[in-house]
């Protein structure tokens, strides 16, 4: 049985090395990245990556993680991987995780093509019988025949992603675990390599994938989490979540609009010219927030 | 998974890390012409000079003084390559430790085997100087493979609590560094002990000392004072013992260290 269950998983990366008193505020929030705050004393610097996170996969699901830079998309699947064991909370993994994450991890310029297949494959948690089981599958696919009997630094950066494509598209996994799509290669390679990737993806029982493309998340995933500053703040269907990330985006770029109008209207009415309406800047729309300050103009 | 049943797994699965740690050395070497035999040439020679130098000075013959030398310097030379790229085992590994599933212990693993491994291509300075030199070998040599088991589970307890202390400090691996020169000159490698040398504390406090006789005296056809073994034996044993506490207190915050 596979199945991933996480309770209240949070995830604070305590930064040792910076002082409390470069932060002007105890915590706060930011557009972009995690959230950033004192440690109660005050002493170090944390930034909270993910908070309350809880989540259950079964057999079956395929997730897509979705949110803006920083939001903790990363960090969750390196906890999913054991890489990062939570800072709170708990979880709980039945099955064998694949991390995908470094297609490149464990390759050797002087190795050759099959000496990388093994190392490669070993890095990935692979033993060794099962790998010289997939050697031959893999030469095969990756086309590059007699190549593979000569070092790696020989060889293209085309042909050095067709071998590594092939190595991390030939595993059997019960856990799947993908950050952003793996790069496919040249033109006549990319469609069997699309259906090998989705070969690899519907062999594995639970796939979680987080990526900033759409096309990618509608085609491979059914069930969908939007995280934002370490949070999940959406969880639903896949076309679902999208909508509610793309509304959700349309209205920071329209907050963010006015407050730049704010911005430069401070600062131009100090050196006492333009006010915003004669700069031609869209009226700020009917939701706007009232964090924004508008100073009289000084003449 | 708790750490002793994490390590006592890595142990089981060696094909991962005994191929890692081969590979090292493999790739590393590929393309020169005489491999890791060069560190063997350069320890060769230090050996030759130093001993043929000391023994004047100390008032030895060589056939006594250069064998013994040769023995003590390259086991030195696993200790010390073993400690301090055990300090950064794991600031090494981090590209790995950050993207994949492997467990931590098997870098240290890693590690071991690929410094036994020069370890045993260095051995044939040792072999050079015994076709020259010709001292009597007993069979109680074997007793010599007892002695580097004893040293492997030491350098392991010992590498799993610097490597610790250096990830999450990192001005620690300059002191170790500093500190096992150090010992270099307080462990009798370039300098027999007297009988009345062997009872004062700075030799036989270091466990060192024991830890290379325990090794080299069976190679050269000595006798092992049964103290000798007790020290080796516990201080392996202590240190593997508080090696493996703190890796399972810490190994949970290592990739947060990185």
């Amino acid at each position: 049985m596979v199945k991933i269950e996480l309770k209240n998983v949070g995830v604070d990366f305590i930064l040792y090395e910076t002082s409390a008193r470069s932060l002007k505020k105890t915590a706060f929030r930011t557009a972009v990245g995690g959230f950033i705050s004192n440690k109660d004393d005050g002493s170090k610097t944390m930034v909270r990556a993910l908070q309350d996170i809880s989540l259950t996969l079964n057999d079956g699901d395929r997730l897509a993680l979705m949110g803006p830079n920083g939001a903790g998309k990363t960090t969750l699947l390196r906890v999913l991987a054991g890489i990062y064991y939570p800072t709170s909370g708990s979880i709980t993994v039945q099955g064998q995780c694949v991390p995908l994450f470094d297609i490149s991890l464990g390759l050797d310029d002087e190795a050759t093509g099959y000496e990388n297949i093994m190392l490669r494959g070993l890095v990935m948690g692979l033993d060794r019988k099962e790998i010289e089981k997939r050697v031959e599958e893999i030469s095969e696919f990756s086309g590059l025949g007699e190549f593979l009997h000569l070092p790696v630094r020989t060889y293209s950066s085309g042909m050095t992603l067709r071998l590594l494509f092939s190595i991390a598209t030939s595993v059997n996994s019960d856990i799947l675990l993908m950050d952003e799509w793996i790069a496919m290669g040249d033109a006549d390679f990319i469609e069997r390599a699309n259906q090998r990737l989705h070969g690899v993806v519907s062999r594995s029982r639970i796939l979680a994938f987080a990526s900033h493309n759409p096309a990618y998340l509608k085609a491979v995933c059914n069930r969908a989490v939007l995280l934002e500053a370490g949070r999940i703040v959406a969880e639903g269907s896949v076309d679902d979540v999208l909508s509610h990330y793309q509304s959700d985006r349309q209205v920071d770029a329209a907050q963010a609009a006015v407050k730049e109008a704010a911005d430069q209207n401070e600062a131009t009415s100090e050196a006492g010219s333009v006010s915003a309406s004669q700069q031609g800047l869209p009226p700020p729309p009917e939701s706007a927030p009232s964090e924004i300050r508008r100073s009289d103009p000084v003449v | 998974m708790s750490a002793p049943v994490e390590i006592a797994r890595t142990i089981q699965n060696y094909g991962l890390w005994s191929t890692l740690g081969w590979a090292d050395i493999k790739f590393r070497y590929r393309r020169t012409m005489i491999g890791p035999f060069w560190l063997v040439i350069s320890t060769g020679v230090t050996i030759l000079a130093i001993g043929v130098l000391y023994a004047g000075l100390f008032r030895k013959h060589t056939a006594d003084y250069i064998p013994y030398l040769a023995c003590g310097m390259i086991i030195w030379g696993f200790i010390n390559t073993t400690i301090v790229e055990g300090c950064n085992v794991f600031i090494t590994a981090a590209p790995i430790i950050k993207s994949s599933s492997i467990p931590l212990s098997v870098h240290v693993f890693r590690l071991l085997w690929r410094n036994a491994i020069i370890f045993l291509h260095s051995f044939v300075v040792i072999l050079v100087a015994w076709t020259y030199y010709q001292w009597a070998l007993e069979p109680s040599a074997l007793f010599a493979i007892a002695g580097l088991v004893i040293l492997g589970v030491f350098l392991f307890g010992l590498v799993l609590v610097l490597s610790i202390i250096c990830t999450r400090f990192r001005d620690m691996p300059q002191i170790v560094t500093s500190l096992l020169q150090l010992l270099f000159f307080l462990s009798p490698i370039i300098w027999t002990p007297s009988q009345a040398m062997r009872a004062s504390p700075i030799v036989w406090l270091n466990p060192f000392y024991s830890l290379i006789e325990v090794v080299r005296a069976p190679l050269l056809a000595q006798a092992v004072d049964a103290r000798e073994w007790g020290i080796a034996i516990g201080s392996a044993g202590l240190i593997l013992i508080l090696g493996l506490m703190m890796y399972g207190r810490f190994r949970r915050l290592i990739a947060y260290w990185l």
